[in-house]
């Protein structure tokens, strides 16, 4: 079966074209195409699941030769690659199905499923290139689908803006990712930047090149992933329609950073710096972001910060890497890539599902006590929310916990090997990471009460934002503060088993699958093997208590009518308000590096006016009239006259010539 | 095959005395009619030639004569010789006229009213004269080329152009006719010096001849590395001129004042294949016949092409005028590509070759947008412009396609050349790769900064109320439906707004086309160029005292090198 693999791809970009092309004819079954197109690669990919044995390659085709660089097109099956292709394409279905109801009677209808077919295509490829080059590729490529998804309401200068600012963000970090490529190409022998060729050749480079290449990949994936500097691109990304936000910005195309970090293990293994950094960027990104998420009134931008928060947690997996805890490590940050990219597409459709009902409107503060009214979104949203704050025996439990285990692992194994800096930095990353836990399960459950607990609240109809927003009149509109329709019910439903099934099935104490998969990877098989760990239960204990603290303050502030919440933002006015506006980092961006480059942008053109052309003019005003003096006899022979010039360079050209 | 070649490039100049010969009696159909047929003509006669070029060969083909005596005698003596010939390099850039020019016939469609069969005459006359630039095989055909092409151009900006047309074009006019004179210099000194100390010891006008003898040359200062070398010299006097064209910077200041004043026909030129003849020119003398000067020179040429590309961008980002913002992404995309044959190696040489190929599609196409634009608003001013998306999705698309191939997105053709070109000169220097990088960043803010301004948001046009006029809503939503993106709006569609014409589409579709097969199946267009290019290289690495990555073996001996070091 792994020899179809190619088909994974191939499906969704035809179904894309095939959208792109004809599928304004199809009117409101435009979705259908795109539907059937990412449902059979899910097909194709789970008989990629069951048929890899071993990792595999296949060469499809030369892409780029210019010069001696060669880029192939050249996909790759391996447990990393086994593992994403179906998840993807699961939740990409999902989400497409989902869509065909959200996006109901959307002008751009056609426009939407093209472009999430094109996602699919290039997310896919992302996973399935054999080639760090090829990767890159589809890397930018899914970076210009998530530019054209957030920009889709093109009319909203607010997604306009967010769509570009997502793009620059994401190409601040593509440098780092070239560059990255760069140094590689030219440290390989034979230019050849595919996976087992690299992974091939690790002995005849030197750690310093590889730390510096490994650092420029995680700059790449900070920005990709969202993770300090460079996350302040996602939360301005939820000015994309709500499916889009579940699919891209939660489930698949966020985690690309983890996967490229993951991929890379091998050419990382042995340079000890290099896990702490990860570690610790991770630890703060997740702390930073749970903090903001405290306070946000829009539903959306909570589950963003979760999101951000989330993926934290995940390079805190891969950052435990340090001596012989590599592998458990690898396996600890991919899982929790693996569970939450169900319950957080659950938790964003669950908001889009809201948000239908609600005539788009998505701040918290306008509605409220929903439960009666949308049964099924509020049942699939408390589980999602319980799997979001690790609570046993949901999904996000498991891989939350592996995620802490591999980071008390990481310390014991630093203490053992003597380096006790980095042994207490990451017992400290672990208590962190354990404050983080709690701090999630509060932010969930308070959007969770929010929304579904208290008085039943509903937007006016006159409410101006949700008359205006997305061309949607909801007056007129039949599911206007009802339970959304079966088509978009049922993702809900799907992923709501997955959300509660997908950690217990898999994880290390119970069948350890996923392990399993994941060590059949390229260049995997020469990483320390791991010895072997007992359920570690101190871990297992803090963490769900932390997260049910957190669970249990949100219901004392938000469960019923309390003016707490109020009192405490008195209370603690300076710490509100940071967190409300997120510590300023957009505008202390703005300020330090937008702000700058714009001015330097004037700088030019004044310059460019003034400075260079200035220059050239006044040398111009001395053959000016002569010139002049030409234009005004177009009709009269400047032909012959300049032929006559050049007659004459000629003449002299051979003058010279003969006389040499 | 040769006479083809010479019938190709003919083509075009007898449509243009056809046409300006006849200038009193044509009327406007039947002389757009008469430019649009010669130019598709020329296009399907060409078209044989690309078939047939035999992409392993890295010496001219299509030629009559055979080394030592290419092309056809012209003047006894000296043996100047009419001489054409294609070769990988010069091949793409040949075709690339070709289709540029019928996307500026379709440009000039309905924009110019008055001495139409002039405006054509001129377009054929400059056809003509690129094509045989690009296929002249003796330095005395390629120099008459070169300054002819000028002729035209000076009176398509200074007749049909903007309001400042004039400044433009003496500004444009001077420019060349200083940098041509440098660059005759330098030729006549290669020919002179080639006559008397190559291994024939004969006087030769042929570029491959001689650039095979200066190879050859057993003459001791002209292998001189100094700074007062002939090599160095003679770098610089060709350069002079090539530079002006590419432009380079500090060089570039005609380039935005002519563009904003030319005619779109006249900027999808001036960008799409002009621009070029100072790369091929860069290509074809200063890196094939004087290496050394270019590797003496090269912190130079390293740190103009850098401070280009990012100036260039930086300029752009600041610029209201849509049109200015083109023609500074030109300047900083003409950066990119200099530095990629600044690189010395293989990978970045092709790589800045097929980039200007890329460069003529994304501009040309960029440009034939604009043109769109202006012709239904009449400004080019972004800020009064917006949400034009629901207005011409057609044209969406197109702007859409063609700023994301510009700013090298993998899978449109922009990537094909920028990423070689980087690597390229990383592997050169990596400080210079590195600081041309964050052109990549800059490129896309100004790029998609123009994008958000000009077809997102609220729709935005100029000099109409918001009245609400019934009778044209109708018509416009008709017009507008031809996608699936109308999404109409009530009180802005007050105006008749033209859907794109045929003549626009034709123009603008096929580099679109373009850009994609370029993207994702470059080989076709990559593999005539690439054993050119090794040619050049290789003697790069001749004179190289450590050699640098020409071809993949180079990264390996770098890497040898370094344990070597410790």
């Amino acid at each position: 079966m792994t020899h179809n693999a190619w088909l994974v791809p191939a499906l969704p970009l035809v179904a894309s074209l095939l959208t792109a092309l004809f599928g304004h004819r199809l009117g409101k079954n435009a979705h259908w195409p795109v539907v059937a197109g990412i449902g059979s690669a899910f097909l194709v990919s789970l008989g990629v699941l069951f048929g890899m044995e071993h990792p595999e390659k296949f060469l499809l085709m030369d892409w780029i030769h210019v010069g001696s660089l060669q880029i192939p097109l050249e996909f790759g099956v391996d447990g990393l690659t086994a593992m994403m292709l179906p998840m993807v394409t699961f939740i990409a279905t999902l989400v497409a199905l989902f869509a065909a109801g959200y996006m109901a009677g959307d002008p751009g209808y056609t426009r939407f499923f093209s472009v999430v077919g094109l996602f699919v295509f290039s997310m896919t490829g992302l996973v399935l290139s054999n080639n760090y080059i090829l990767t890159y590729g589809f890397w930018e490529c899914v970076g210009a689908c998530s530019y054209l998804l957030i920009g889709f309401w093109h009319e909203k200068p607010s997604a306009a803006a967010a769509a570009k600012k997502a793009f620059l963000v994401n190409r601040v970090g593509d440098l780092g990712f070239a560059i990255g490529l760069f140094w590689l190409w030219t440290i390989i022998p034979d230019g050849n930047l595919s996976y087992d060729n690299v992974f091939g050749m690790l002995k005849s480079l030197n750690e310093t090149d590889r730390l510096g290449i490994g650092l420029l990949f995680f700059w790449a994936a900070t920005a990709k992933s969202a993770q300090m500097p460079l996350y302040v691109w996602l939360p301005d990304a939820m000015e994309g329609p709500t499916p889009v936000s579940a699919l891209i910005h939660a489930a698949t195309m966020v985690t690309a950073g983890v996967y490229l970090i993951a991929r890379s293990t091998p050419l990382l293994v042995g340079i000890d710096s290099m896990a702490p950094i990860v570690a610790s960027i991770g630890c703060l990104t997740a702390v930073m972001a749970g903090f903001y998420a405290l306070t946000q009134t829009d539903l959306k931008r909570v589950l963003a910060y979760s999101t951000i928060s989330q993926i934290g947690f995940m390079f805190m997996g891969i950052g435990s890497g340090v001596g012989s805890v590599v592998q458990f490590a690898v396996v600890a940050g991919m899982f929790h890539l693996f569970t939450h990219a169900f319950f957080k597409a659950l938790l964003f459709l669950g908001s889009g599902s809201v948000m239908h009902a609600m005539g788009h409107v998505i701040d918290m503060r306008r509605f409220g006590g929903l439960r009666h009214r949308m049964p099924i979104t509020c049942w699939t949203f408390l589980v999602g929310s319980l799997a979001l704050a690790g609570l046993p025996p949901l999904s996000g439990f498991w891989s939350k916990d592996e995620v802490l285990a591999a980071l008390s692992q990481a310390s014991h194994a630093s203490e053992a090997s003597g380096n006790h800096g980095v042994a207490s930095l990451y017992s400290m990353i672990y208590w962190v990471a354990i404050f983080t836990a709690g701090m999630t399960a509060f932010y969930t459950f308070r959007a969770f009460f929010k929304t579904f607990f208290g008085p039943e609240k509903l937007p006016s109809p006159t409410d101006p934002e949700a008359a205006h927003d997305d061309h949607h009149h909801h007056g007129d509109d039949p599911y206007f503060g009802k339970e959304s329709p079966f088509v978009m019910t049922l993702p809900l439903q799907i992923l709501a088993f997955c959300a509660v099934f997908a950690g217990m099935v898999f994880a290390e104490p119970t069948t350890g699958w996923f392990a399993h998969l994941v060590e059949h990877s390229v260049g995997f098989t020469e990483l320390p093997h791991p010895e072997s760990h007992g359920f570690d239960w101190v871990t297992a204990i803090l963490g769900t208590s932390s997260g049910l603290i957190g669970l249990g303050l949100a219901y004392m502030m938000y469960g019923k009518p309390s003016d707490l919440p109020s009192r405490l933002a008195k209370t603690f006015r300076p710490v509100y308000e940071a967190s409300l506006n997120k510590l300023w980092v957009d505008q202390i961006y703005h300020a330090m590096f937008v702000a700058p480059i714009l001015a330097l942008a004037q700088v030019c053109r004044y310059f460019d006016t003034y400075g260079v052309d200035g220059l050239v003019r006044s040398v111009a005003l001395i053959p000016r009239n002569i010139a002049t003096g030409l234009l005004l006899r177009f009709q009269n022979g400047v032909i012959q006259a300049y032929a006559g010039v050049a007659a004459l360079a000629i003449v002299g050209l051979l003058f010279i010539l003969v006389f040499t | 095959m040769p006479s083809l070649l010479i019938l190709t490039i003919l083509l075009p100049l007898v449509g243009a005395i056809v046409l300006f010969a006849g200038q009193a009696k044509l009327d406007r159909g039947t002389a757009r009619n008469i430019a649009l047929g010669v130019v598709l003509a020329t296009l399907v006669v060409g078209l044989p030639l690309v078939f047939q070029f035999d992409q392993s060969v890295s010496g001219p083909q299509f030629a009559f004569g055979k080394a030592g005596a290419w092309g056809l005698p012209w003047i006894g003596t000296p043996d100047i010789r009419l001489a054409f010939g294609l070769d990988g390099i010069s091949i793409g850039l040949f075709v690339l006229t070709n289709l540029l020019m019928v996307s500026a016939v379709c440009a000039s469609w309905e924009s110019i009213q008055e001495r139409v069969a002039l405006h054509y005459a001129l377009l054929l006359f400059l056809h003509s004269g690129l094509l045989g630039l690009f296929a002249s095989l003796d330095i005395v055909l390629f120099y008459i080329f070169f300054e002819f092409t000028l002729i035209p151009l000076f009176f398509l900006v200074g007749i049909f152009g903007g309001p400042d047309r004039r400044r433009a074009s003496v500004t444009l006019f001077i420019y060349t006719v200083v940098g041509g004179m440098l660059t005759l210099m330098g030729l006549i000194l290669l020919v002179s010096l080639h006559a008397q100390y190559g291994p024939l010891h004969k006087l030769s006008f042929s570029i491959p001849d001689i650039t095979e003898g200066l190879r050859q040359m057993r003459w001791e200062p002209w292998a001189s590395e100094s700074l007062l070398g002939w090599q160095t010299l003679i770098f610089i006097l060709l350069f002079a001129g090539f530079a002006i064209k590419v432009p380079l910077f500090p060089f570039h200041s005609w380039l935005p004042l002519a563009h904003v004043e030319a005619p779109t026909a006249g900027s999808i030129l001036l960008a799409g294949v002009l621009l070029k003849v100072g790369g091929y020119g860069i290509i074809r003398f200063n890196l094939g016949m004087t290496p050394v000067g270019a590797k003496v020179l090269f912190p130079l040429l390293a740190i103009l092409a850098v401070t280009g590309a990012i100036y260039g961008a930086l300029a752009a980002l600041a610029q209201k005028d849509i049109k200015r913002l083109v023609a500074y992404s030109s300047v900083s995309h003409m950066g990119i590509i200099c530095l990629g044959l600044f690189a010395l190696n293989a990978t970045g040489i092709a790589g800045g070759t097929i980039q200007m190929i890329n460069h003529g599609l994304t501009t040309g196409a960029l440009f034939a947008c604009v043109g769109v634009i202006y012709e239904r608003y009449h400004t080019r001013d972004m800020s009064a412009l917006g949400g034009l998306w629901n207005r011409m999705p057609k044209l969406a698309f197109f702007l859409m396609v063609a700023a994301l191939g510009s700013i090298a997105l993998p899978g449109l053709n922009g990537f094909v050349g920028e990423f070689p070109i980087l690597i390229g000169m990383y592997a050169t220097s990596p400080v210079a790769g590195i600081l041309a990088g964050t052109s990549m960043i800059l490129g896309a803010f100004y790029t998609l900064w123009m994008v958000q301004r000009v077809l997102f948001g609220p729709l935005r046009e100029p000099g109409h109320g918001h009245h609400v006029d019934h009778e044209h809503v109708g018509s416009v939503e008709a017009h507008s439906g031809h996608g699936h993106d109308d999404h109409g709006h009530h009180a802005e569609h007050s105006i008749q707004i033209d859907p794109l014409g045929w003549h626009e589409v034709l123009g603008i579709a096929p580099l679109i086309l373009f850009i994609f097969v370029i993207g994702l199946r470059p080989g076709p267009f990559v593999d005539p160029i690439n054993p050119a290019v090794e040619k050049i290289a290789a003697g790069m690495v001749d004179v190289r005292s450590k050699p640098l990555s020409a071809n993949a073996k180079t990264p390996a001996a770098k890497a040898s090198a370094k344990p070597a070091a410790h």
